[in-house]
């Protein structure tokens, strides 16, 4: 059949489409110079630029006057920036992964327990790593010790909720859905109890850790984040039967979608990216569950374009936070989830009136 | 040949399914009737090979379906819900286009399904605010899309529609049926659940009546209801007149037959 006269499948969210990604893209490119540019010594971003591009051989060395700018770029502000870029691209990225797979909107990463498994193991971490048993631990991670164990605690989280959620093969995300929320609340109380036995120190500690921050990046701490990008490749490959797997379960089983090797993947996947993020960052929130939100209103709910969109938006949004936390209040710095959750919650509650007044209730 | 094999099913102590035979045949139509609780959505969940029977087996073409790749299943039969829940904003073009396993398929295949249905003019219109009407038949363009990307010449296919019509109108009732009917002539195996003793007689080429999980008649669809055997499945006295245009048997449902013991 001919399309008929006066007939077209895109309307205005189809036209934008194209221009989505490409822009996303610049905009991320030019949020990374600012990055590197504003700080406590700003720098002019031509001079950031050919720091860069001297690295890569595609320049001439910067003369010796300008070495302490050298230092700078690529010593503090490229690893915090890479960092903040990784943590909210994979954020932005498991969020929307996770409203699809939940087909719930309102999913974000903490649901899957991640974030409350990896901040229990943090905080234990911090609190007992002066006892006998932790002492061990941290001797042989050293510095690496609260990363590790907090990444190790959100992946053992997850796992335990998909096994307990998993029967036959077969995972019912909303026996995951309600289990996230009992395990999430046992591991706040175990938290809580933590802080209650912690001296003022480690009470600081935590509470910092908590409000999350990419203060802390170090190359050391910035590469193996890097891991994460074959991750995101492979989530970003099944975005159409993750489309398909909107229909339900079921479905998607009888339009010929391996439903259960496409949700243990992408569980997987999350699990890797928000506990690697978590590790270096501490509990960043709202970038999940605002960003895919935001692309949904523009591009519609196809995850062709939500789950790079959400990749790229996410790290835009934690770079842009992160220039604000450590200039708003310098030389002091902001913990960035108070930046997320104060951009973020108004602009939430801004998206669900719009999308109240366009589907009645 | 789509073919279920004397199946049985036991689930919680309740025998859902008692050595239950049923075959469908490219280029025919076959509605299933039976009351409530009969075990219709069950047979077919196993025609579909959603689920597996503990006794005897479900064949298309001589091949059990579990040994069927999921994939290579979806390219021979399309199979339309009863309800299916979609809370995210997908447009009724994108929601047809899910049904695309490839990633093939051009905007006039898309036209072709949503015209199918009556549902062209809809086309751009996001799926939560389609009524519930309207949202079936777009999700009944989305099986069409994937029976016809999955075509391959010398293969049959079907096409399993539980309850099509419930929430239709009646001009959309009678529309979707005679697409049914078509498609059926055309080559395609249909089979059909359906509630409206009438329009199974009308549409369907047989009829097969389910009762406590066993198929208790098959056949022509004037040979399998009679006025006896219907009274006795259904429970009610039924009256047989005679339709004025077809000269089908049309039915008039009267008072439930009086339960003894």
């Amino acid at each position: 059949m001919m399309v008929p006269a006066g007939q077209t499948l895109s309307g205005r969210r189809e036209s934008l489409r194209p221009l989505l990604l490409p822009g996303l893209a610049m905009a991320l490119l030019a949020g990374v110079l600012a990055s590197l540019a504003i700080g406590a010594s700003s720098i002019p971003v031509w001079d950031v630029v050919r720091v860069l591009l001297s690295q890569i051989g595609w320049m001439d060395p910067v003369e010796t006057g300008k070495a302490h700018q050298e230092l700078v770029v690529l010593s503090l502000r490229l690893p915090r920036t890479i960092t903040a870029l990784m943590v909210g691209a994979a954020l932005g990225l498991s969020g929307a992964v996770l409203q699809g797979v939940f087909r719930n909107p309102l999913a974000d990463p903490t649901l899957v327990g991640v974030s409350s498994g990896a901040a229990f193991a943090a905080a234990a971490t911090i609190v007992l790593g002066g006892t006998s048993g932790m002492a061990v631990v941290i001797g042989f991670f050293g510095a690496f010790a609260l990363p590790i164990c907090a990444f190790l605690g959100g992946l053992a989280t997850t796992g335990l909720l998909y096994r307990f959620a998993t029967r036959q093969g077969r995972t019912s995300v909303a026996i995951m859905l309600l289990a996230g929320i009992a395990v999430g609340a046992l591991a706040s109380a175990g938290t809580g109890m933590l802080i209650f036995l912690s001296n003022d120190e480690q009470l600081r500690d935590i509470t910092f850790w908590m409000l999350g921050s990419v203060g802390g990046a170090t190359w050391s701490t910035t590469l193996p984040l890097l891991l994460l990008l074959p991750v995101f490749a492979g989530i970003i490959f099944v975005a159409r039967p993750l489309n398909q797997l909107l229909l339900g379960n079921r479905e998607a089983r009888l339009i010929g979608v391996n439903v259960d090797r496409l949700v243990r993947w992408l569980i997987v996947a999350v699990a890797l990216s928000v506990g690697a993020a978590v590790s270096v960052s501490g509990i960043i929130g709202f970038v999940g569950i605002v960003v895919p939100h935001f692309l949904r209103l523009i591009t519609g709910p196809d995850h062709r374009f939500v789950l790079p969109g959400s990749m790229l938006l996410g790290g835009l949004l934690l770079i842009v936070a992160d220039i604000l936390a450590r200039t708003l209040f310098a030389p002091a710095e902001l913990p960035i989830g108070i930046l997320t959750a104060i951009m973020g919650a108004p602009f939430f509650l801004w998206l669900l009136m719009k999308m109240q007044r366009r589907f009645g209730d | 040949m789509l073919k279920a094999h004397s199946i049985s099913l036991t689930l919680g102590g309740r025998r859902l399914l008692a050595d239950a035979s049923l075959s469908v045949q490219p280029g025919e139509m076959l509605c299933l009737l039976g009351p409530n609780g009969a075990g219709k959505s069950t047979l077919i969940k196993m025609m579909t090979g959603e689920i597996q029977p503990d006794e005897g087996l479900v064949t298309l073409n001589e091949t059990m379906l579990a040994h069927y790749h999921p994939a290579e299943l979806a390219d021979r039969r399309g199979v339309l819900s009863q309800h299916t829940d979609l809370a995210f904003g997908f447009t009724a073009a994108e929601v047809v286009a899910l049904g695309d396993r490839r990633g093939t398929c051009v905007p006039e295949m898309i036209f072709w399904a949503l015209d199918q249905v009556g549902m062209v003019t809809k086309a751009r219109q996001e799926y939560p605010t389609l009524s519930g009407g309207e949202q079936q038949r777009v999700h009944l363009a989305r099986v069409l899309l994937q029976l016809r990307l999955g075509h391959e010449a010398g293969k049959d296919q079907y096409l399993i529609l539980d309850e099509p019509t419930a929430s239709l109108d009646l001009a959309y009732q009678q529309r979707v049926l005679e697409l049914a009917r078509s498609l059926a002539r055309d080559g395609l195996g249909v089979l059909a659940v359906l509630h409206d003793i009438n329009q199974a007689m009308r549409f369907a080429d047989r009829i097969a009546i389910l009762k406590d999980g066993t198929v208790q008649a098959e056949g022509a669809p004037k040979a399998v209801a009679t006025a006896d055997r219907l009274s006795a499945v259904y429970g009610v006295h039924v009256d047989l007149l005679e339709d004025p245009v077809t000269g089908l048997p049309y039915i008039i449902p009267r008072e439930p037959v009086a339960l003894t013991g």
